[in-house]
Parts: structure tokens; sequence; C-alpha cells
């Protein structure tokens, strides 16, 4: 691919090149990811901020806060944000049927990006130790700059990475995943032409050192066994990609710890 | 069915620039520290219950700090933590009844109360619902205002005051953010530096320049101008070193790049950043 440190995850037992198991992509697995690029602290005037790149699927995300905010619970509140950009190319028409108008699309979210933003802010509030920024806010804005499938479990991912480059205390990184359901067979990291032809998806948000799920997003439908299979596959992806995160985060590290004199 | 296993194949890294800081633990959060029993947990740590075992993690990305037996994660960017006593630069942010909040760069806005300034006439009196009307006379949103932290409250809140003539509004400067840590707790704050420029260094991180102490701005000349900014970008300079930042270093900054004949656009690019600031990090090695 054409960016920096690029790193590859694969099932481990590379399964044999079969026309069967060829994917539209050109992978060669059903359980072949694809390659993912990571980037943490680019934007200066957020508290932490994320790059999360997987194939086609791009993604910003930035935190700001925590900042004091009048609320009525004592701990934090994690309020989240998810934007498909108009050129992402998805969303368009459901986009253009709620903004009423077919010619200029709305500015406004539509019903699908309230009900993410809101599904992240579970699984951050999950992950955040709410409870050592009494009386404050944390903001999360996520915006998916190219839709080329697995797009939401991009942007928990970006999330998690912006919300450790901001110094907020977590219990555990946590980490998404998505596994569809086509043709029978159960792929992980579909793709957008993938993800249109599946049965059924499942997105799954995993915290790979305590060993919890933190959020699960089920759509269509899929058998019992291979939802099973799914979440199972879909865990052990996300916590191969929290290894990804956190190699990014050390040599973000390493890099801030060299500028102080502090490595030599 | 049969479960993949996943593993992660890497390109080979281009060089080992990272070697040298194998030695320093670094950690992310959800890592297991290593510990023995009697370790006292600090910032930054979690002890999590798996089963029968008790372990303790990382909530935090940073280094991993003992001191005997405290055991603590410092992230690696900090947020400013106030303490009693400090000098600090806050820009107000919103007026509410009887106060004012000021945004100080910490995890929560700070409070000066109408009861911790001095009221004009210096005089020691009651505040009267006419100053309460008043207030935005004194001090108004996005106003920079020096000032001290008085007290620590139990919500976490701190309150400051300005009940000296040193502190109150700042005007006709520059103002300069950096990180919080670079700037040291000292006897003094308040700094004419030897370039003739005064400078308020913030426990905070915010830094205010200014050609003369008064509060009161007024005429100026391009000259003064000038060296106002060449001590803005030294503070910079000093900000992207992570060099602690005090008026030896400054100057040493600013002498060196006028030494070098460094053009004042210049000094913020990465390679002469490091080179002017090659005196004030050996400075800070020898101290």
């Amino acid at each position: 691919m054409r960016y920096g440190p690029l790193c590859r995850v694969t099932a481990a037992p590379k399964p044999k090149t079969s026309e069967a198991h060829k994917r539209s992509d050109g992978r060669t697995g059903w359980e072949e990811l694809r390659p993912v690029f990571l980037k943490a602290s680019f934007l200066s005037s957020a508290a932490g901020s994320a790059y999360f790149e997987a194939g086609g699927t791009k993604v910003f995300c930035a935190v700001h806060g925590p900042r004091a905010w009048a609320s009525s619970s004592i701990d934090a509140v994690v309020h989240c944000e998810v934007r498909w950009a108009h050129f992402s190319g998805r969303r368009e028409e459901t986009r253009t049927a709620a903004g009423g108008e077919r010619s200029r699309p709305s500015e406004s979210a539509t019903d699908e990006e309230r009900e993410l933003g809101a599904s992240l802010a579970r699984t951050l509030g999950t992950v955040t130790r709410v409870e050592m920024y009494p009386k404050s806010r944390i903001e999360v804005s996520a915006l998916v700059l190219e839709d080329d499938g697995s797009s939401f479990a991009a942007v928990v991912t970006a999330a998690a990475l912006a919300m450790a480059d901001a110094g907020i205390e977590m219990a555990d990184l946590t980490a998404a995943m998505t596994a569809a359901v086509v043709d029978g067979n159960v792929v992980v990291d579909p793709n957008a032409e993938e993800e249109r032809r599946a049965s059924g998806t499942v997105m799954v948000a995993y915290m790979g050192n305590v060993g919890k799920v933190t959020d699960l997003v089920q759509t269509g439908e899929m058998e019992i066994g291979q939802l099973a299979h799914a979440i199972q596959t879909g865990c052990q992806a996300a916590t191969q990609v929290r290894g990804l995160i956190k190699a990014c985060l050390e040599k973000q590290a390493g890099k801030v710890l060299k500028k102080r004199g502090r490595g030599a | 069915m049969s479960t993949p296993t996943f593993s992660i194949v890497r390109p080979p890294p281009p060089s080992t620039a990272s070697a040298p800081l194998s030695h320093i633990p670094i950690t992310i959060p959800g890592s297991t520290i290593p510990t023995e029993d009697l370790s006292v947990r600090a910032r930054g740590t979690l002890l999590s219950t798996t089963g029968s075992t008790r372990v303790l993690t990382a909530t935090v990305a940073g280094v991993i700090t003992r001191v005997n037996k405290l055991v603590m994660v410092r992230p690696l960017r900090a947020k400013y933590i106030p303490e009693t006593g400090d000098v600090v630069i806050g820009r107000v942010t919103d007026l509410a009844g009887r106060r004012w909040r000021l945004d100080v760069n910490a995890a929560r806005h700070a409070i000066l109360l109408l009861s911790a300034v001095n009221l004009p006439g210096g005089i020691q009196r009651r505040r009267t619902y006419q100053d309460e009307l008043n207030m935005r006379a004194f001090f108004t949103e996005g106003d920079l205002v020096s000032a001290e932290v008085q007290e620590q409250w139990d919500d976490g809140c701190v309150a400051l005051h300005t009940r000296s003539l040193r502190y109150g509004k700042l005007s006709g400067g520059t103002f300069v953010p950096v990180q919080p840590e670079l700037v040291k707790r000292a006897k003094k704050h308040f700094h004419r530096l030897d370039c003739g420029v005064h400078a308020i260094l913030g426990n905070n991180g915010y830094i205010f320049l200014a050609e003369r102490a008064e509060k009161e701005g007024g005429a100026t000349t391009p000259e003064m101008r000038k060296m106002v900014a060449r001590v803005r970008n030294a503070v910079l300079a000093l900000d992207t070193e992570f060099i602690a930042i005090g008026p030896d270093t400054i100057m040493s900054v600013y002498d060196a790049s006028i030494e070098e004949g460094v053009e004042l656009r210049d000094m913020t690019r990465p390679d002469i950043t490091a080179k002017i600031c090659e005196g004030a990090r050996s400075m800070r090695a020898a101290a």
C-alpha cells in the first residue's frame, strides 16, 4: 500500500489460495483483514486525535476535554458525534431522503448517525473511568472520510486510540471488528461490496486484556451458530487490532520521550 | 467449527530508531504492571480482579514510575494540576453570580470570586449588589488575568484571587501557551528579562510577554515589538525542545538566536530551533 507503517493481520495457518476463498478485493481468506494504518496526535487543537485506515475505509477521530460541565450526574459524560462525509461513498440516499432535498445533502445528522453516536458513547462510557472526572464532559467527534465497509468498527477503534492519546483514564483499550455472513460464510472485516451482499452483519467491540465485550451491533439475519462463530472470530481479530493500537501508542510515547531527551 | 488464530505480519522496520528507548517502561491502558504484593497504587493504575487473581493494570498511556513501593503511571501529556500559591494566567470564559470563570488549562475551570479581587480605591468593604452589576467593568469574557491560586475546594474546583497590585488584567502584550510541566514553581514568576521585556510565567503553562510592567498599554516602537516577538519565539522553541522555561533559558535562546543571526520568522524552523536551544539544554543538564 501507499502509506507508512502498515501491518497485515491474517489468520495464522494461511489458508490455501483457492478461487472459492478469493474475495472481491483480492484477499485470500474469509478471516483475512485488510491492511491497517494508524496514527495518533496529528491534530494540535484537540486533546487527543487518531486516524484509522483499513483498506479503503478511512476515519478521523478527535477527543476534546474533559471540560467542566454542569451535568446532573457526578460522573463524567462521554458525548459522541459520528458523521459520514458527503463524499464517503455511502449513506447518500438516506441522507438526502432525511434532508428532503435531492440536490443538496442535509447538514444535520441522520437518524443512523445519531444512533451510532449513542452506541459509541455507550462503548466509551464503559471503558472510560468516568468516576475519575467528576462533573465534566468528554467530547468525541469522528468523521468517516471514506467508507469501504466495516466503518463503524473503524470509528470505535479510532475513538479508543484518540481517547488513549488524550490521556483519559480507561480500564482497557477497546477495539472493534465487523463480521458478515456472505453466501453462508462468516467473513471478517467485510468491504463495502461484501457488506451489500451480506445477509447479516455483526460488529463487536472487545476489550482484549480484560476480556469483555463492550458493544455488539447486529443487523440482518444469521443462524445462531454463525452468530456465535462471528462474535468469537470478531473478538479474536479485535484483540489483534488492539495490539496495533498498542504499538501505535508505544511509538508515539517513544517519539515524545525522545524529544524530551530521556531516551539518550 | 474451527476457530482461526490471528497473527500480525509486519513489514521489516525501516530503522531501529526507537532502540535507545527500550529500557523505559512504557505502558498503555489495560496492560498489566508487574508488581510485588506490597506495592502502593497511585494515579494511572487500577487494581482489577479476574477470578481469584488480582493484577495491577495501567489506565493511561505513559511511563511506569516507581518510588520505593509507590507505583504510578505518568501520562505523556498532562493538564495543569493546580496547587495553592501558584501564579497562573487565565482567560475569562464566562461570568456567573458573583464570580468569574477562567480557563487555566486545568481539567476544570477556575473560579475568581468577586470578593477575591481588589476593588478600585484599594479600600476593604462589603461587596454590594452594585459591584455585582459592574463586574464586566473589571474583567469581561476573553480577558487575560494574572492571579494566584487561593484554595482548592472539596469538589475539585480551584479558587483564585487577585488581591495584590501584581495581579490583574493583562493587556498590550503577547500570550504564549506552553506545556505546563515546563514552568517550574519558583519564588519569582514576574520577570524583567535582560533585554527589557517583561514576562509573566504562569505555572499553568500560560505565559504573557509585554514591553512594560504596567497594566495599561501605550505607544510602542517596531523595535520593541520585534524584541517581544523574538522572546515569544524563544519560548516556543523551548516548548518544542521540552526544556524547562525560566528567565535564564529564555535569554540563552534569545541571545543564541541573535548571535547566529537568525531571522525572527526562522526561529520556529525545526533545525534552527534545535540549534539555538543547545545552550539552554546544557544549562538545564548542568543544574
